[in-house]
């Protein structure tokens, strides 16, 4: 299962994004290798439909859920329909609401 | 000849201006005058006008539809579209038809054929005459979020290259997209424009827009005119803006706007400033 958590930096160590389209980065942890992937956002800039763009790319990259401060309606959509699931956390750090994760969504 | 009326902040008077303009100018200065609400986000000039109204067809965009016999869920279709209109699940295709903009080129590029169109109702196209004038109104729906292909399916609708009909559109008020749609293809642009620090502001941004995207003549009538407006006239000079009109501040013109009475009934001398600027634009 991969664990991608919206963030405002670029690492880890930075703060979980309020929003999901327009975020900086994806920290995406892999709970069955336990690796972990920073991987920049490059469609946060864009002009139409983002937030169904990058649930597009989330799907793509085989990710099964999505954390961020919120979730928009196309975009809940979307995971919905994919069967990904989504969790809200307003604040914290990636690298805690991960470890807080990893035990909840362990292979 | 078209003629729109337009200002970048809203409630400076549009819509009183073109009403009164359309009826004064309606046998007068042509013997058919139609005047087109392109305000679709909020069609009011009916409430001046009184005008019959009958609906007459919905304004459409095509949409993408999946054929899913035919679809391999390749993902090409949502690879190309710009707009993030189209997901592609791993078992099925999600068009966001609010997100389309109607561009084609999924159905274009699909490689197994699989998406064909249908039309997505936007809102919808209404007529109507008073005893001096004709009408027309575009109408957005509720829920719906695409101003622009309304206004371009309403003026094509209505607009014929016709000279010796007058067609007086109200614009919408801003700057953006709806408001050069309505703008576009206009002989005279009048801007009207209120002498307040928020005016002035939003004056010059509609005229850099129509500058730089139309490059249409325009002029100015202020309204809400205090006798002396300085920092608006010093604008309207720096921009060789020409001033055409002047309608004053007072309180019987506001009350009687919002009785739903034309500015024409409530101010009778304003015919003759309009039936000059209709002449003049002529």
């Amino acid at each position: 299962m991969k664990i991608a958590v919206a963030c405002e930096g670029t690492r880890p160590e930075d703060s979980v994004s309020m929003v999901l389209a327009r975020c900086a980065s994806f920290q995406i942890l892999d709970t069955q290798t336990d690796k972990l992937e920073s991987k920049p956002n490059t469609l946060k800039d864009g002009e139409h439909g983002t937030g169904v763009k990058v649930a597009q790319w989330l799907l793509d990259e085989g990710v099964g859920v999505v954390v961020s401060g919120k979730v928009g309606p196309q975009a809940q959509k979307v995971f919905d329909e994919a069967g990904m699931k989504t969790v809200a956390r307003q604040s914290g750090l990636v690298l805690e609401i991960l470890e807080e994760l990893r035990l909840e969504f362990a292979p | 000849m078209i003629l729109a009326v337009a200002s970048g902040k809203g409630g400076t008077g549009k819509t009183t201006v073109a009403t009164s303009l359309a009826r004064v100018a309606a046998g007068i200065i042509a013997s058919e005058v139609c005047l087109i609400d392109c305000d679709v986000e909020g069609p009011n000039a009916d409430i001046y006008l009184k005008p019959t109204l009958r609906s007459v067809r919905p304004s459409t965009q095509p949409v993408p539809e999946v054929d899913t016999e035919a679809c391999n869920l390749c993902g090409k279709c949502a690879e190309v579209c710009a707009y993030g209109a189209i997901s592609v699940l791993p078992g099925r295709v999600l068009v966001f038809d609010e997100l389309c903009m109607g561009c084609g080129s999924c159905v274009w590029q699909c490689p197994e054929n699989a998406l064909g169109e249908k039309e997505h109702v936007l809102g919808g196209l209404r007529e109507g005459n008073t005893k001096t004038l004709a009408f027309a109104q575009g109408r957005l729906e509720v829920g719906r979020s695409r101003a622009t292909p309304i206004i371009r399916d309403l003026k094509k609708w209505q607009i014929r290259n016709d000279r010796d009909t007058w067609f007086i559109l109200d614009a919408p008020p801003g700057s953006a997209c709806a408001t050069l749609e309505a703008l576009r293809g206009a002989d005279y642009i009048l801007l009207v424009a209120e002498p307040t620090p928020l005016g002035l502001h939003d004056l010059a941004l509609l005229v850099e827009a129509v500058r730089e995207g139309l490059g249409t003549d325009m002029g100015v009538i202020i309204n809400r005119s205090r006798g002396r407006d300085d920092d608006l006239e010093d604008y309207c000079r720096g921009k060789n803006l020409p001033i055409l009109a002047r309608i004053g501040f007072s309180r019987g013109i506001a009350a009687a706007g919002a009785e739903g009475r034309p500015l024409d009934e409530t101010l009778p001398g304003i015919r003759q400033t309009w039936e000059a600027l209709l002449e003049d634009i002529q």
